[in-house]
Formats: C-alpha cells, structure tokens, sequence
C-alpha cells in the first residue's frame, strides 16, 4: 500500500494529466482515471477543488442536455506542475531500479 | 435510493458547511448522477456507487480547514433562544477562557513536538561541533588537560559516531512528527465534525 501522501500527490497529477489530454469534466476524469489509479468520485473532489485553488485549473460551464456541465481546463501553471512532476520523476525511477536490483529481480 | 433523495440526504449531512462550498458540492454530485445515468446506469445504480451519502460528506467536511469547520460548527446551531442568549453573557468568564485553553492546548502539542525534533538537531549539531573543536583546541593549547592524546582521540571518535547515529535518526524522526501532527490535526477536526446526521 502506498504512502497517503505519497498516493494523493500521484494522484493530483494524474488528474493534471488527464486535463493536459484536453479539457474534461468530473465524470469523464474518473472514468479516465480508473484504468491507472481506482479514484472514486469523493476523493476526486476536493483533489480538483485544491488545484484550482492553486492556480493549476480553471472551471468553465457549459450547457449539456438542458443542464450544466462543469469543464476543468488545464492552466499554464498546472502544466509546469506537471512538467516539474515528470523531471522529478527521472530520479524516482533510477531509486526504483536500484530497490529492484537490490532485491535480485531482473 | 434516487437521486433528488440522495442529494438531500447530503445536504442534510453537509449542513454545518458554508452554503457557497456545500451549494458548489451539491452541483457537483447532481452533474455525476446525470452524467452516470447518461453512460447507462439507473439512479438507484449511480447513487449507489457513489455511497452511503453520510460517509461521503465526512470525508468532504474533513478536507475543509480547521478554521472553517470551527466557524461553520458554530453556525450551524439553530438560533439561540434568549435563555441560551443571557446563559451565554453570564457564563462568558466561565467558557471564554475555556475555549481559548483549548486552542493554547493544541497549540502547545504542535509546539511540544516540534520543539522535541529542534532539540534533536541542535544536540547532534553539538555533538558535531564538539567532535571536530575537541582536537583542534587540544592541538592549539586552548584545552589544558592531563588526558593523553590517544584519549582525545578516543574522544572526538565517540562524538563523531554519536552525532552520525543522530543524523541518521532525524529524517524519519521529522517523518515521524509530522505524522503525529496530521493525525492530531485530524482528531481535532473531528470534534468538529457533526455525527449522526
């Protein structure tokens, strides 16, 4: 089991991700999201609630079947959030080879 | 359960909320019923999915700041009749300076743990200037004393191992603290938290 922390930060740049496809709503990120990471419609909430608090989103209506649909789009700072997230992830991936090869996997 | 009584299920449990946040919650949900009707499934399906609605909105109540959930706690009380009002101005030499004992209280674990990890550093700290002032001063002719230099040897050995074995330690000890205050962060959020709705 991953660390909280460690598991929402993953999380919140996954959604980031999901938005850096184009621009989606709620729904539709969940469905996105449930291939790589079991996200459940409550946990995303507050998740999209803190990025767009920080800057990283904006929300936009859009009138769907005679109601409203809310679209979070991608904002250039969520994209830095990302790219910087992505080069971070160079020297996690060099820590996870090491812990493999210390366990003798291939 | 279909969706307008899961929806006012919710509200009825996210009625210490501010409205706005609780208003913007609510369309949220309403939008995700909608949209998992849409992809094919029933209301009773959708609203199940989602779960027990009282669950959900402690999980939402959690994520609100503390200060929030404190204000919103206080609120949410239905209006004071003028018994509580009057009990309220009399009582207040009794209940003011318990509430702000309570926050000295969780003031002061947050400063306690923290001062806690600042003592461990600065110690290690010391050992770590002491190990390497030890032989220099002995060198220099500042410390006078009888020991033989293979003592002092000895010496600065031991606080260099000893402050190593404290720097090891301090990483997960911070981990270890900052844990300890989430988790109490939490707890205290609970106490704000209405059950039972």
């Amino acid at each position: 089991m991953l660390d909280a922390q460690m598991k929402r930060g993953l999380i919140e740049n996954c959604v980031l991700a999901a938005l850096a496809r184009g621009d989606s709503y709620g729904y539709q990120i969940v469905k996105d999201l449930s291939s790589v990471v079991a996200v459940t419609e409550s946990t995303l909430y507050p998740i999209l609630r803190r990025l767009e608090g920080a800057g990283a989103l904006t929300v936009y209506s859009v009138e769907h079947n005679g109601r409203l649909r809310k679209f979070y789009h991608l904002t250039d700072t969520g994209r830095r959030q990302l790219e910087g997230f992505a080069a971070d992830w160079n020297e996690l991936a060099a820590m996870y080879e090491f812990i493999r090869e210390g366990l003798g996997y291939e | 359960m279909n969706k307008e009584e899961y929806l006012a299920a919710l509200r009825r449990s996210l009625a210490q909320m501010p409205a706005e946040e609780r208003e913007r919650q609510l369309a949220y949900y309403d939008e995700l019923i909608s949209d998992m009707c849409e992809d094919g499934m029933t209301e009773t399906e959708a609203t199940a999915r989602l779960g027990d609605p009282a669950a959900v909105a402690q999980e939402l109540l959690a994520a609100l700041p503390l200060g929030t959930l404190v204000r919103s706690r206080i609120k949410s009380e239905s209006r004071p009749s003028a018994l509580v009002i009057v009990l309220l101005v009399l009582g207040f030499p009794v209940w003011f300076p318990l509430i702000v004992s309570f926050f000295a209280v969780v003031l002061s674990v947050f400063i306690t743990l923290w001062a806690l990890a600042i003592s461990l550093a600065a110690a290690v700290l010391a050992l770590g200037i002491s190990a390497v002032a030890i032989p220099i001063a002995a060198v220099a002719g500042v410390l006078t004393t009888e020991a033989s230099p293979l003592v002092i040897v000895g010496l600065m050995l031991v606080l260099a191992g000893l402050c190593v074995i404290g720097a090891l330690a301090i990483p997960p000890l911070f981990r270890g603290i900052a844990r300890l205050c989430r988790a109490f962060v939490r707890g205290v959020k609970s106490i704000f938290i209405k059950k039972g709705n």
